[in-house]
C-alpha cells in the first residue's frame, strides 16, 4: 500500500526495517524535517501509524528479494539500512542470519551500483565485531581489527566487507554499541559482559539521532563511525547493573554475568560526535528516565 | 521491611488454594476459575518481575482480593463471595499481564 509522498520522490529516504522500533523513530524525525520517507519492511510487520500518512510510502517486501529491493531503492537519495536479524534470534540459525544480514545488504549494494552509486547508504554495523578487547588499553578505535565471537557480529563483518569492496561512493558504516531502551523491561540473563568489564552503552534515542544525521552529514561519506554513549556512559559492568537493579527495586544479587569477557568496551567516539552530534543524552539522563518510569508504575 | 511482590504472590497462591479447597461443592465454575488462577500464578512465580517494585501494587491488590474472597467463603457468605471472586479474577489478570515483561533492556 502506498501513499505518494507530498514532496518530490527524489528527496525520499529509504529506511529498510522501517516498521521496527528505531525505524519508526527515524520515520517521524524525517517527516518532521520535511523529508519524504519510503518504508521497506516485511509484509508481516505492523504498519499501523505509518500507512496512509502524508510523506510516507510503504513498500512491503523481503530484503532477500533482489527484484523487490531494486524497486525499493528507485529514486531515493539516501538509504538507511536497518533491516537485520538481531541477537538473540541471530544466533539460532546461521544460514538465515547470513541470508538476511549479508545477502540482504548485497541486494541493496547491487541495486544502488546499477542505478545510483553516489546515493548515501548508511549501514548499521556493531561494535560487537571487535570481539573481546578487554585485555587491551581503552578506548577501542575504528581501525581496530575485527574478530567475531557470535553469528551476528560475523554477519556484520561480512556486510562491512561488501560495502568496502563495492563501487558505491557515499557509504557510512555505523558500529553501534549495546542499545539501552528506557522502558520497564527484563534484564538479559546473563548480562553480556563480566562484572569488572569495561562497558559503554548508548541511549536508543541517541542511536536514532546518529542515524538521522548520517543520512545527510556532508563529511560522513566513506567513513566508519562508532556510535556509543560517550564519557558519561563509560563504566564497568557492575556499576551499570547495580544502578539497574536499584532503579527496579530488585536485589542486585540476582544479576548473572558472563564468566568470560563479552564484546563490550569503551570506544573512541570523538570523530562520530564531531560529525554527527548525536550524544544528546547522558547516562544520568537515562537513569532519570528509568526512575520516572518506575515511579509512574508505582503510582498508576 | 515490606513484603516483596514475590512474597505477596506466594501468599496469594496459598489463599487461592484455600479458596479452591472444597469450593466445587458450592459451584464447580468458581472452583475452576480459582484453580486456573493458582496455575497461572505458579507459572509466573519466581520471575524477575516479582522482585521489582512495580510488581508490588498489582500483587498487593490481588492478595487483598484473595483475602476477601477467602473470608467470605469461610463465613459461608456466598452472596458476597461471588463479587469478591470477580474482583479476584480481575486483579489476578492484571498481575499475569504485568508479569509478562516483553523484551530486554539491552539490545
Amino acid at each position: 500500500m502506498t501513499n505518494p509522498a507530498s514532496s518530490s520522490s527524489a528527496q525520499a529516504v529509504l529506511i529498510t526495517g522501517g516498521a521496527g522500533s528505531v525505524g519508526r523513530q527515524l520515520v517521524e524525525m524525517f517527516i518532521e524535517a520535511g523529508r519524504a520517507v519510503r518504508v521497506f519492511d516485511l509484509p508481516m510487520m505492523d504498519f499501523t501509524g505509518l500507512e496512509g500518512q502524508d510523506g510516507i510510502e510503504i513498500v512491503k517486501g523481503d530484503i532477500t528479494d533482489a527484484d523487490g529491493v531494486r524497486a525499493a531503492v528507485e529514486g531515493v537519495d539516501a538509504v538507511l539500512h536497518l533491516a537485520a536479524i538481531l541477537p538473540p534470534n541471530s544466533e539460532r540459525d546461521r544460514d538465515l542470519t547470513f541470508r538476511v544480514n549479508v545477502d540482504g545488504t548485497k541486494n541493496i549494494i547491487t541495486a544502488l551500483e546499477q542505478s545510483a552509486p553516489d546515493t548515501r547508504m548508511v549501514f548499521t554495523s556493531s561494535i560487537s565485531t571487535y570481539g573481546d578487547t578487554s585485555g587491551e588499553e581503552p578506548p577501542v578505535r575504528v581501525g581496530h581489527s575485527q574478530s567475531a565471537i557470535d553469528i551476528y557480529a560475523d554477519s556484520k563483518i561480512e556486510g562491512e566487507k561488501l560495502i568496502f569492496e563495492s563501487s558505491l561512493t557515499n557509504t557510512v558504516s555505523l558500529r553501534i554499541a549495546g542499545i539501552l531502551v528506557p522502558a520497564f523491561l527484563e534484564p538479559p540473563t546473563p548480562w553480556p559482559f563480566m562484572e569488572d568489564q569495561r562497558v559503554e552503552m548508548v541511549h536508543r534515542d541517541d542511536v536514532a539521532d546518529a542515524l538521522f544525521a548520517s543520512a545527510s552529514a556532508p563529511d560522513a561519506g566513506g567513513k566508519i563511525f562508532h556510535v556509543a554513549g560517550g564519557p558519561t556512559w563509560q563504566q564497568h559492568g557492575r556499576d551499570y547493573v547495580k544502578d539497574f537493579f536499584e532503579v527496579m527495586g530488585a536485589p542486585v544479587e540476582m544479576a548473572v554475568y558472563r564468566d568470560t569477557p563479552g564484546w563490550m568496551d569503551w570506544y573512541d567516539t570523538e570523530e562520530s560526535q564531531r560529525i554527527l552530534g548525536y550524544q544528546n543524552r547522558s547516562y544520568q539522563h537515562y537513569i532519570g528516565e528509568m526512575q520516572a518510569i518506575i515511579q509512574e508504575m508505582m503510582e498508576g | 521491611m515490606p513484603p516483596s511482590g514475590q512474597e505477596m504472590l506466594e501468599q496469594s497462591i496459598s489463599k487461592c488454594q484455600q479458596i479452591a479447597d472444597g469450593l466445587g461443592a458450592q459451584n464447580s465454575d468458581w472452583e475452576t476459575s480459582v484453580v486456573e488462577i493458582v496455575d497461572k500464578f505458579d507459572e509466573v512465580s519466581g520471575t524477575f518481575f516479582f522482585q521489582t517494585m512495580p510488581s508490588i501494587p498489582p500483587t498487593r491488590t490481588a492478595m487483598r482480593a484473595a483475602d476477601a474472597a477467602l473470608n467470605h467463603k469461610n463465613s459461608g457468605d456466598w452472596g458476597s463471595f461471588e463479587p469478591a471472586l470477580t474482583d479476584l479474577i480481575s486483579s489476578a489478570q492484571d498481575v499475569i499481564e504485568a508479569a509478562g515483561m516483553k523484551g530486554t533492556t539491552l539490545t
